[in-house]
């Protein structure tokens, strides 16, 4: 994980982009975003998702770090997205949950789960 | 792409809630074919999942049914059908034990009886308290839910109803949002599980689904809608900061017997007196008080039990629940330290989709179940009651459902409902305009309803307020998208916006026609309660639009029995 200082007014996030029904592979989007508040992922998440619909993401929360609507991979990590506080200034990589089936960037289908073993981000 | 759908179902639910899943399990032990349809994961979406864990129950040895029946219908300003207080007060404590027989964990006393809490507005001790609140309850039904017969349709939203020639309701049209494709499912009966219609207000606890479709569908089915104006707004959600907004703190633990706290504004002043009034009264002062210019910089007031006289560590001990955790520990606000920053917000549906206490609407094979369903409490509730109310009318309407089902042949939808429902898809697809605008709408909606429609109305911001919504609707109405295989999250925004816009116009005519205040509708130009007004405004469809009128309350022979 590299993380950059940089002037503490912005996030800059590698998205993961993949719609397998209809492009041939995963690209990162590379965005920057303005904020001078901490943010948690799940809100980054729903932030982009409002600027771009285009960019697919369960936005449906529970509001206290207990349901795993938020699963994401940070920075190759799993996290709940809601309980992860980004800092102004940092530099991440947002990928689907591997722990289950993927559909659209980082959506997934929680009714599916795949196995993780071996993987390694 | 997935294939289902072929074979009719006997009960179609829609929706995956407490109700929901309550409903479909009843339906199946019941002996009914039956599927559930949800627009998102089931036990990682709807409100329940956000729900603080208490549900009422009589357990209590000083409490009784009649006890409840009594603090339900007063509470409720007299606006509850009580029938239905009736059906919900005498099964509550049998489908709290339904349950844990789902595997449901409730918390206990060191002597081995469930913990009950005495709410504002509850005679005795009443709330059970769910070990792992919402969340807990919802994977308890998630988990017999995968157990049992139904079949299970994650991501698939129902755009609208199928209706027979002869107008009963006979199956629904669905966007299956990960192929992009409708899909039509058939049913003999249908429950409208689809929770409430909070999402359309800035300030809210209710998470991003609760768009409130089922009202649309119903309405567009010919199907009652009763109370529309009154939505309950729960006084201390958190406005600032935004990784934290949404999240609610609970007004009622300012109370000496818990953290004894104070709702303060921006000088310090305490905002609410003690004994702690109920829901609408608080929320009520605490908005006059942000009128008058008393508020924090964000738009709220302090919730501060930071200087309590328990001190610190008895006010950390109680502040335990998923969400102070979820605060403290993920997102650095310590609540017993800090204080934070609250407004009033919408938190809960009372009015829906008229029922009676059979779960039935006025559509035959439509049913309607808790949130979505409207006239259970009246023009407030107390804590405690919504879950209890998806437990009991879940089990009625999938029970009820089944009995019809086992009654009735399949009937096909006719030509012209089929072709009604195909357009709602269609007329969105083939072209595409900026994906941008949708959520741009839904934001100018949110700020337009939390302005007109919020905690004082009038009739002049009303009015103002339905003009400016026909600029939305123009707006919304002109959105398309090209279609493409995938997730179809954009088309589903579109469609649910189109939605939230058909149920903001019907919350505008209710409230414009309600000329008094009760409970959580209070109109700034009629603030008194008039006893003419003791009555249901119930909106339905018509050949000219909607058609407003009023309903009598059912009242049962023996108030209070
Ligand atoms: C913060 C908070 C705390 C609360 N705490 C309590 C409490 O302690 N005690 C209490 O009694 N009550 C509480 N309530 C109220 C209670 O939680 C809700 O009233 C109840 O959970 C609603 O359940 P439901 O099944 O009707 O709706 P939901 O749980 O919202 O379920 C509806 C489901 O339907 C799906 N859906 C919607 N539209 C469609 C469509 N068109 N097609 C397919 N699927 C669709 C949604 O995605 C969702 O999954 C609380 C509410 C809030 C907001
Ligand atoms: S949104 Fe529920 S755990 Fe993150």
């Amino acid at each position: 994980m590299t993380t950059q200082k940089k002037p503490p007014d912005e996030i800059t996030i590698r998205l993961f982009r993949f719609d397998p029904a209809f492009e041939q592979e995963p690209r990162y989007e590379v965005i920057t975003y303005a904020t001078e508040e901490p943010l948690s992922v799940m809100v980054l998440m729903q932030q982009l998702h409002a600027l771009d619909p285009e960019r697919a993401c369960r936005t449906s929360m529970c509001f206290k770090g207990a349901c795993g609507a938020c699963l994401v991979q940070l920075n190759g990590r799993s996290v709940l997205g809601c309980s992860t506080l980004i800092r102004p200034g940092e530099e991440i990589r947002l990928d689907p949950h591997p722990g289950f089936k993927h559909i659209r960037d980082l959506v997934v289908d929680f009714s599916n789960p795949v196995s993780t073993e071996g993987e390694s981000p | 792409m997935r294939t289902f759908g072929r074979v009719p179902s006997d009960v179609l639910v829609i929706g995956g809630g407490a109700a929901g899943v309550r409903a479909a399990l009843a339906a199946s032990e019941n002996g009914a074919k039956t599927m559930l349809v949800c627009k998102s994961p089931i036990a990682r979406s709807g409100i329940t999942i956000t729900a603080g864990g208490g549900i009422q129950a009589p357990f209590h040895p000083e409490d009784s049914e009649a006890l409840f029946f009594q603090d339900v219908v007063r509470y409720g300003y007299g606006l509850a059908d009580e029938p239905l207080v009736e059906a919900l007060t005498m099964a509550a404590a049998d489908r709290v034990l339904d349950l844990e027989r789902y595997g449901v964990r409730f918390r206990m006393k060191e002597d081995g009886t469930r913990l009950q809490y005495q709410m504002p507005g509850q005679s005795a001790p009443r709330n059970v308290r769910l070990a792992a609140e919402g969340v807990g309850m919802m994977r308890g039904l998630h988990g017999a839910l995968l157990r049992s017969s139904v079949t299970v349709l994650e991501d698939v939203a129902t755009v609208s109803l199928l209706q027979a020639e002869e107008g009963s309701v006979v199956g629904a049209s669905c966007l299956d949002v990960r192929s992009g494709q409708p899909l039509s499912l058939l049913a003999k009966s249908v429950i409208l599980a689809t929770g409430g219609c909070q999402a359309l207000w800035d300030v809210t606890d209710c998470p991003t689904d609760a768009t409130g479709d089922g009202l649309v569908l119903a309405y567009e089915s010919g199907a009652e809608l009763i109370d529309l104006e009154m939505i309950l707004f729960y006084p201390s959600i958190i406005v600032h900061p935004l990784s934290a907004k949404g999240s609610f703190v609970h007004y009622e633990w300012l109370s000496d017997w818990a953290c004894d706290g104070e709702i303060r504004d921006v000088r310090g002043a305490s905002v609410l007196p003690k004994p702690l009034p109920v829901r609408d009264v608080a929320m009520r002062t605490m908005w006059r008080a942000i009128q008058e210019g008393r508020g924090a910089p964000h738009g709220g007031l302090w919730w501060d039990v930071s200087d309590s006289p328990k001190g610190y560590v008895a006010v950390d001990a109680f502040l335990q629940g998923q969400q102070y955790r979820y605060l403290r520990d993920r997102l650095g606000i310590d609540p017993s330290r800090t204080p934070i920053e609250v407004a009033p917000g919408a938190h809960y549906q009372l009015g829906g989709v008229r029922i009676n206490r059979r779960s039935k609407t006025n559509v035959s094979g439509l049913f309607a179940v808790p949130e979505t369903a409207g006239n259970i409490e009246g023009a407030n509730r107390l804590s405690g009651s919504a879950l209890a109310a998806t437990q009991v009318f879940g089990e009625i309407a999938g029970r009820e459902a089944a009995a019809r089902a086992s009654r009735v042949g399949q009937v096909p939808p006719s030509q012209s409902s089929q072709a009604y429902t195909r357009d709602i898809i269609d007329r969105r697809l083939g072209f595409a305009t900026d994906p941008r605008e949708a959520p741009i709408l839904r934001t100018q909606l949110r700020k337009l309803v939390g302005r007109c429609l919020g905690i004082e109305r009038s009739e002049m911001e009303l009015t103002r307020g339905r003009e400016e919504l026909s600029v939305l609707s123009d707006g919304c109405d002109r959105l398309g998208v090209r279609l493409r295989a995938g997730f179809q999250q954009p088309l589903l925004e579109i469609l649910e916006l189109e939605k939230m816009i058909g149920v903001a116009e019907l919350l505008f005519l209710s409230a414009l026609e309600r000329r008094e205040s009760r409970g959580h509708h209070y109109r700034s130009d009629f603030p008194e309660t008039e006893s003419g007004w003791r009555c249901h405004t119930c909106v339905s469809s018509s050949p000219n639009g909607p058609r407003i009128h009023t309903a009598a309350i059912d009242q049962l022979g023996q108030p209070g029995g």
